[in-house]
């Protein structure tokens, strides 16, 4: 049986630490929902993995050095085996498509093919609205003289980014039913600031737009929010995360049903629904 | 001599093909195919995704065919807050429901984000303001879909970005604005916007009203309406005028916008008065003070007496054209 699911998201989203984080988990963790089958074409995850499990910075996923072709055979509790195809792709990739409108034929390929996409988003990449106009500071005597002209790509709020993200998805599946799990990375930071917040609550607070454009399209849209920290924390931390056992117990999931833990094979067990 | 008055200068959004609203509306319609904004020229290898930007008029014949839809244009002078209207109400769906109704969609969300842009803080600007809409532009139409979590149905509004030049252009002529617009006869709200640092200003104030006035009588006299067609007079900038010391300013104003109402009630049934602050500078109001009551109004489900009357139709839409000649005519949407 063959799954495929499309790991999409901005630079810097977190998706290369998650599958270097997937990879150690799915090797070593007895009690994650799905495990590694059998080692096929792991080089490129298992190098990746090496480096987070000594917690090295992981490099950037550029256009040049994406892997389109990552399958995993995956075996599931009641010994269902099945292969799960993850491209990691760039996030320039992702970004480029939102402002020079082109997708290369193989990635809408891989869009129009997937049970279910995994959506990333930085935490840290998300900003409020600032409007001018709701400020309340004194404006200089000497007007500045400098024109900012727009770059969409840093100026433009990541949850339009997103949602236009999500419009070429439904658009090159012609609106055919679409699973996602929106995986907010770097959640250690949330949840260091707001302890009881959950990923759900987030959504709809940090990014009520995209939240509404869920909420709004039901009928096109079936969706999961998950809270994750494939790295577990900060390298600022990195001795005191170093000294777990296992390196996959510095993983953190958070669930909105109240998982809290560290199986990363979660969102996608329940996203990929009819595996067994 | 150098220009220091550079603060507020403005780019212009442009494009490469000049308006000629004619040949688009004569231009084959393919109503069946929903997707039909792909342009066939993409790099080999490539697939070519929408645009996002504003859409001509030809771009939103998919929409208005297909779905549930409703058309608002909005028509002032340059500088008078049209664009300002637009994209606030769209920059404040963005941080909750706006109107009792929630963001769906949007084909042109990189156009709204073009527009929004000199209003936010990451554009270093002092004072709120959006880029000039170009007389040439052929992209009018910003686009917003938007659900009703009551009646669980969702509605496209398409707002048209028309340039004051190029409207304003008509002024009193009844024939150019119909050989040159046909399209507005389709229309489900016209807003008619009066700026309010004009309404303030004595040596301006009778020349805005005046002017809104006769351009009013130019589009109902070329009888570009339905009978379903509503409008509303707005007093944009409603901050400027609050603030002026002359406390019979509003009652004086009121009186002189009654004219207008009047005139505007002798075509359609319903015409109404709004007082908005877009973008207001600080102080009492709020960004977009007004807006939702305006939003509510384009929402608003019609009359039975303005479906009845936009109902009669004698001949059959047994063709996709003619359902969307049909509901270009102001019929009620055959989908």
């Amino acid at each position: 049986m063959y799954k495929k699911c499309f790991i999409a998201g901005l630079p810097s989203a977190g998706k290369t630490t998650f599958l270097a984080a997937l990879w150690n988990l799915i090797n070593h963790d007895p009690d994650a929902k799905l495990k590694l089958n059998k080692i096929e074409n792991g080089q490129y995850l298992a190098s990746l993995s090496n480096k987070w499990a000594n917690m090295e910075p992981l490099e950037r996923t550029v256009p040049s050095g994406e892997q389109a072709d990552i399958s995993i055979k995956l075996e599931m509790s009641n010994r269902t085996i099945f292969d799960l195809q993850l491209p990691d792709l760039s996030g320039e990739t992702f970004q480029s498509q939102y402002e020079m409108r082109e997708i290369s034929e193989e990635v809408a390929k891989y869009i129009e093919d997937a049970d279910a996409v995994l959506f990333f988003i930085n935490v840290n990449s998300i900003k409020l609205l600032g409007l001018i106009s709701e400020q309340t500071f004194s404006r200089s005597s000497t007007p500045s003289t400098n024109d900012v002209n727009r770059n969409p790509k840093e100026d433009d709020p990541i949850q339009i980014q997103v949602i236009e993200l999500l419009q070429f998805i439904l658009f090159i599946r012609k609106n055919k039913m679409l699973k996602i799990g929106f995986m907010f990375s770097a959640w250690d930071l949330i949840k260091s600031k707001l302890n009881d917040i959950k990923p759900e609550q987030f959504l709809e607070e940090r990014m009520n737009m995209l939240w509404q454009f869920c909420q709004a399209n039901q009928d096109s849209i079936e969706y999961q929010t998950w809270g994750i920290s494939a790295q577990g924390g900060s390298f600022n931390e990195k001795d005191l995360l170093l000294d777990k056992e296992y390196p996959y117990e510095r993983i953190f999931v958070e669930g909105n049903d109240g998982y809290k833990g560290c199986d990363l094979t979660l969102p996608l067990y329940l996203l990929m629904g009819d595996t067994e | 001599m150098e220009n220091n008055n550079t603060e507020n200068k403005m780019p212009t959004l442009e494009v490469d093909q000049s308006s000629d609203i004619d040949k688009l509306i004569n231009d084959d319609i393919e109503t069946s195919d929903s997707e039909g904004i792909v342009e066939e020229d993409g790099r080999s290898g490539f697939v070519k995704l929408p645009h996002g930007l504003a859409l001509t008029v030809a771009e939103t014949y998919p929409i208005t065919a297909s779905e549930v839809s409703k058309t608002i244009i909005l028509i002032g002078p340059f500088d008078s807050g049209k664009t300002t209207i637009e994209t606030t109400i769209y920059q404040l769906f963005q941080r909750k429901p706006f109107a009792g109704l929630f963001f769906a969609g949007s084909q042109s969300l990189f156009g709204y984000e073009e527009r929004a842009f000199y209003t936010r803080l990451e554009s270093k600007k002092e004072i709120a303001t959006t880029p000039r809409t170009s007389r040439s532009a052929s992209e009018i139409f910003l686009h917003l879909k938007l659900y009703d979590n009551t009646t669980k149905t969702k509605t496209n509004f398409l707002f048209g970005d028309i340039s004051g030049e190029e409207i304003y252009s008509h002024l009193g002529n009844v024939e150019t604005i119909s050989e040159k617009m046909p399209y507005l006869k389709s229309v489900d709200s016209y807003v008619f916007i009066l700026d309010g640092k004009q309404l303030a200003d004595k040596n301006k104030r009778n020349g805005a009203i005046d002017q809104a006035y006769t351009m009013a009588r130019t589009i109902f006299d070329a009888k570009l309406y339905s009978s379903s067609t509503r409008v509303q007079v707005v007093i944009s900038k409603y901050d400027i005028l609050k603030t002026n010391d002359d406390a019979n300013l509003e009652t004086t104003i009121d009186k002189r916008l009654q004219c207008i109402v009047d005139l505007l009630k002798k075509y359609v049934d319903e015409v109404t008065v709004h007082r908005v602050a877009a973008m207001p500078e600080p102080g009492d109001l709020e960004v977009g003070y007004g807006l939702e009551e305006l939003l509510s109004t384009w929402n608003k489900p019609h009359t039975d007496k303005q479906v009845v009357d936009s109902y009669m139709i004698d001949s059959q839409l047994d063709s996709e054209f003619n359902k969307l000649i049909y509901k270009m005519q102001g019929g009620l949407s055959y989908v």
